[in-house]
């Protein structure tokens, strides 16, 4: 029987934390609505998680539709792995309306500037403020951006893709960013910065970019 | 192994004969006054209860020796002192030893109460001052400092009935096989502790089957010490084999990774 | 859009932040309206219920211990000639087992040269290191005379499976200090000592690799002398070897899981990635167990036990079902193997099952010989609780102030650096 106590007292553990976690409304980190994608030949490496059950944006925001009608808006983790560990320095002030491809969110890391768009028209009701002045880490979870009560989102998701559509994209996205970034490297005012080892990715390649690259980086895959 | 087989020709035993045994409780407490142990069942503690209350004690710190009753036959339970003992193997600081007269000792100072002797005993002997904050393990100890002077143990002196005979363990043995054969129809033809546990300085025989007294019958016939050996003498091997591996696997893997860089650098230049 | 149109935020220090949550919350300008006033509410609670817990668990484990040592084992404990292994021997024996990460990361890592598991190597050294120490003071609480615990170091008697235990616990502590150390010096600066353990680290892994090898399969080897004492289900002359395979899955899969318990408590994102390549891993090494397992009962003429009417047999299949046949299944799934709830469960029903093994090896396998029943007393149970709450927050101290996770390294120093020019930025408007 001692063993059944022990195993029963290792689980009742875990099962209690899982409820102290959802008393404070926050996510456990196993019960997270994540796709996981992990290839690495396609990734250089790189595993990629997608948010479940929300649309995601060619600028590679996301939008899920909350239970009271309002849409929560933050980045992916394609950001994160491109850029690096970018900080959050500013967020839209709340009531500000925004039309799809508004700028929502202002991002810095070193020196560089990078700014993210919003996948859908509507009003910001709710903005995350600890975010600020924060690295994000858990785009989908604790990181997340701003809540807008939208004007017409049926119409905004036409545009916006959703679960496997979102895996399907996001692999290209990166053979379109690893492109991208042979197509920077070969440029003589790069010289000294590596962002391929060896043919593989290097994550947060981005961020070594001068800024007229960056520029560009914005344009490729920023803008919606 | 060898370390364990010491010369039995010169070692004492016990031979207990439960077809003898009248159960008078003399050798009980012979045992308690030897050893200075203090009493323990409720008759002797000038309690009321029945005459003969000695035979529901049973084994503990303050009780090296127990008599049994089962039906109409007596048996004793003690430290068995096998010739190859299970407690003296086990313990990591070496605080059994295995006496060249054939007792099993134990050294209190040298314990460190791990237990692990216990756990091993194949016959469930050592017991635990559980009550004290300095607790040591104890059993029987063949009355060491007695057998050495007198060469008879307590009990077997205070035996009324030659139940419990000491001696020479090589005499005790051929004591034990002339009973058997002059009075077949009394004993169950076995001699309990001659193979078990690879052989014991206790021996017993018995009208009735071993089992039937308490005396396990699943006790392995080979030495104890040979269940650990088993795994024990694959150390070296595991040690050498697993070191070189894991040597070679590190250069290769090392070098690997080198020639992988260099030709990425080629690569690109 | 300008910049002007975006709203700057003082950047506060994180500390500063969570104090002026409250003050947010009332601003109306944090999530929405209706769970406001809920949340305030539950974030009061949730920053006390661990806490209270971790208080009332140290008051009981200090009490134990004060009980343990000022009265003896016997008034303790209900540990009795009988049963004299218990509870916390069955800890102890899952607490090694689960630090064996310690020494399969540090090997993948360092010898294998897979570079991929680098980022998990501290994290891993470190719980295992926590781990050796939880054990080892625990078998100290348990020893009859714990003043005497230095005796095998002098008193040698190498016929003894548990002197080989001792010995290769000190020197794989001491391999995991060394193995650990290069995070404590480098906070420091010591130079010069850190090049000198940087060279011998690799020399160092290899013997780690081999102490682990002996003594995790050692505690196996404890139980080889008491074969008409253990439950034939589990007894076995390979118990050594059931010991060393099964430390393994166990031991990756307390990787993943305190990958979510790091996530959860230090706020940082899972790399599936990698944790899927150690299910992969889980995964082979519990098939062989598996398969390992019912050949050996099989040889042996076993079978017939696994279908008696007995709770040894309960037992034993619960153990099989949670251990392997559950995360075999969800390992060998390819909805599951990259998923982050799969992943959980897998680790959590290995885990499950190896504690349920260890416990049956040193516990339910004993009871029908012993013919005593044991279950574990109010302060056995306390100073198990006291000792992995005191491992918890340990690890957790370690983390917060030392260089563990590489992640974090690197965004505190990034952090701190932006935070000023974020603060230039305010300033200039």
């Amino acid at each position: 029987m001692v063993a059944l106590y022990v195993l029963l007292g290792f689980i009742l553990l875990l099962v209690i934390d899982y409820f102290v976690i959802r008393g404070e409304k926050k996510y456990h980190p196993a019960f997270q609505k994540k796709y996981e994608v992990v290839e690495d030949v396609v990734f250089d490496n790189i595993s990629v998680t997608i948010p479940a059950d929300s649309y995601v944006s060619k600028g590679h925001t996301w939008a899920e539709l909350q239970g009271n009608g309002l849409i929560k808006i933050g980045v992916d983790e394609f950001i994160l792995r491109s850029i690096g560990r970018f900080i959050v320095t500013n967020l839209v002030n709340p009531g500000t309306v925004v039309k799809k491809g508004d700028v929502i969110m202002n991002a810095k890391l070193g020196d560089k500037n990078f700014n993210f768009r919003s996948p859908v028209d509507g009003t910001v009701n709710f903005v995350n403020d600890e975010l600020v002045g924060k690295t994000v880490f858990d785009p989908y979870g604790e990181d997340w951006g701003v809540m807008v009560s939208p004007i017409n989102f049926e119409r905004n998701a036409v545009s916006l893709r959703a679960n496997e559509k979102v895996v399907e994209w996001m692999k290209n996205e990166f053979i379109r960013l690893k492109d991208y970034l042979v197509e920077m490297s070969v440029q003589p005012q790069l010289a000294g910065v590596t962002m391929l080892d060896g043919g593989k990715m290097v994550e947060g390649a981005v961020a070594h970019l001068n800024k007229e690259s960056i520029k560009k980086f914005e344009d490729e895959f920023l803008t919606i | 192994m060898s370390e364990y087989h010491l010369d039995i020709d010169n070692q004492f035993g016990l031979l207990f004969d439960a077809s003898e045994c009248i159960g008078c409780g003399n050798c009980y407490e012979a045992c308690k006054k030897e050893n200075d142990l203090p009493a323990t069942n409720p008759s002797r503690l000038g309690l009321a209860g029945a005459d003969k209350d000695f035979l529901k004690d049973h084994l503990s710190d303050k009780t090296y020796t127990v008599v049994e009753e089962y039906g109409d036959i007596y048996a004793r339970k003690m430290c068995m002192h096998c010739l190859e003992p299970a407690c003296a193997s086990v313990c990591p600081v070496g605080a059994f030893e295995k006496t060249e007269l054939g007792p099993v000792l134990y050294n209190a100072d040298k314990c460190i109460g791990c237990r692990y002797c216990m756990q091993a005993c194949p016959h469930n002997v050592p017991r635990y001052e559980w009550g004290s904050t300095s607790p040591r393990v104890r059993k029987c100890i063949l009355c060491y400092d007695k057998l050495k002077k007198d060469g008879i143990t307590a009990c077997a002196e205070a035996c009324p009935v030659e139940a419990t005979i000491s001696g020479k363990l090589p005499d005790l043995i051929t004591e034990a096989k002339r009973r058997i054969k002059e009075n077949p129809d009394k004993y169950y033809p076995h001699i309990y502790g001659l193979e078990e546990t690879g052989g014991s300085n206790v021996i017993i025989i018995s009208p009735v089957p071993f089992e039937q007294l308490g005396y396990s019958s699943k006790v392995p016939k080979q030495s104890m010490p040979t269940f650990t050996m088993q795994a024990m003498e694959k150390i070296p091997t595991v040690v050498s084999v697993g070191g070189i591996f894991l040597t070679g696997m590190y250069w290769l893997t090392k070098r690997k990774n080198q020639l992988a860089k260099e030709e990425n650098g080629k690569g690109k230049g | 859009m300008q910049k002007s149109e975006v709203r700057s935020q003082k950047s506060e220090d994180r500390d500063q932040r969570s104090e002026i949550k409250g003050q947010v919350l009332k601003t109306g300008r944090h999530r929405n309206s209706q769970s406001e006033i809920r949340n305030l509410k539950l974030n009061g609670a949730k920053l006390s219920f661990w806490k209270i817990v971790a208080v009332f668990i140290a008051v009981v484990g200090v009490y134990s211990l004060f009980v343990r040592f000022t009265k003896g084992l016997g008034a303790s404990t209900n540990l009795s000639d009988f049963v004299p292994w218990g509870l916390w021997i069955g800890i102890d024996f899952i607490g090694v087992g689960l630090a064996a990460a310690g020494f399969t990361i540090a090997a993948t890592a360092h010898i294998f040269h897979n570079h991929k598991y680098e980022s998990i190597a501290r994290p891993a050294i470190l719980s295992a290191y926590i781990g050796y120490m939880m054990v080892v003071a625990l078998l100290v609480i348990d020893l009859g005379k714990p003043e005497n615990f230095w005796h095998p170091l002098v008193m040698w008697n190498i016929h003894s499976v548990m002197f080989e235990i001792t010995w290769c616990v000190i020197c794989y502590s001491t391999i995991l200090t060394i193995e650990f150390a290069p995070v404590v010096l480098e906070k420091y600066k010591f130079d010069k000592l850190l090049k000198i353990i940087k060279k011998i680290t690799p020399a160092a892994v290899i013997l780690g690799v081999l102490f682990s090898t002996l003594h995790q399969s050692s505690f196996g080897s404890l139980y080889l002398i008491v074969p008409a004492k253990v439950y034939p289900l589990w007894y076995s002359s390979f118990l050594p070897v059931h010991f060393f395979i099964s430390c393994i899955a166990a031991g990756l899969s307390m990787i993943i899981l305190s990958a979510y318990l790091c996530a959860r408590a230090f706020k940082q994102g899972l790399n599936i990635r990698i944790l899927s390549g150690l299910g992969k891993g889980v995964l082979a090494v519990l098939i062989i167990e598996l398969v390992f397992k019912f050949v050996e009962l099989y040889s042996t003429g076993k079978f017939s036990l696994l279908f008696a009417q007995t709770g040894e047999t309960y037992f034993f299949w619960l153990e099989i079902f949670l251990g392997s046949v559950i995360p075999i299944w969800i390992l060998a799934n390819p909805k599951y193997k990259v998923n982050r709830t799969g992943l959980y469960f897998a680790s959590i029903s290995t885990i499950s099952g190896f504690i349920l093994n260890r416990m049956n090896v040193c516990v339910t396998s004993l009871v029908r010989s012993s013919g005593q029943s044991y279950s574990p007393s109010f302060e056995e149970v306390g100073i198990t609780l006291f000792l992995i709450l005191v491992s918890v927050l340990a690890f957790k101290f370690i983390v917060e102030n030392f260089r563990v996770f590489e992640e974090k390294v690197h965004d505190e120093v990034e952090v701190s650096k932006e935070e000023i020019e974020t603060k230039d930025l305010i300033f200039d408007k």
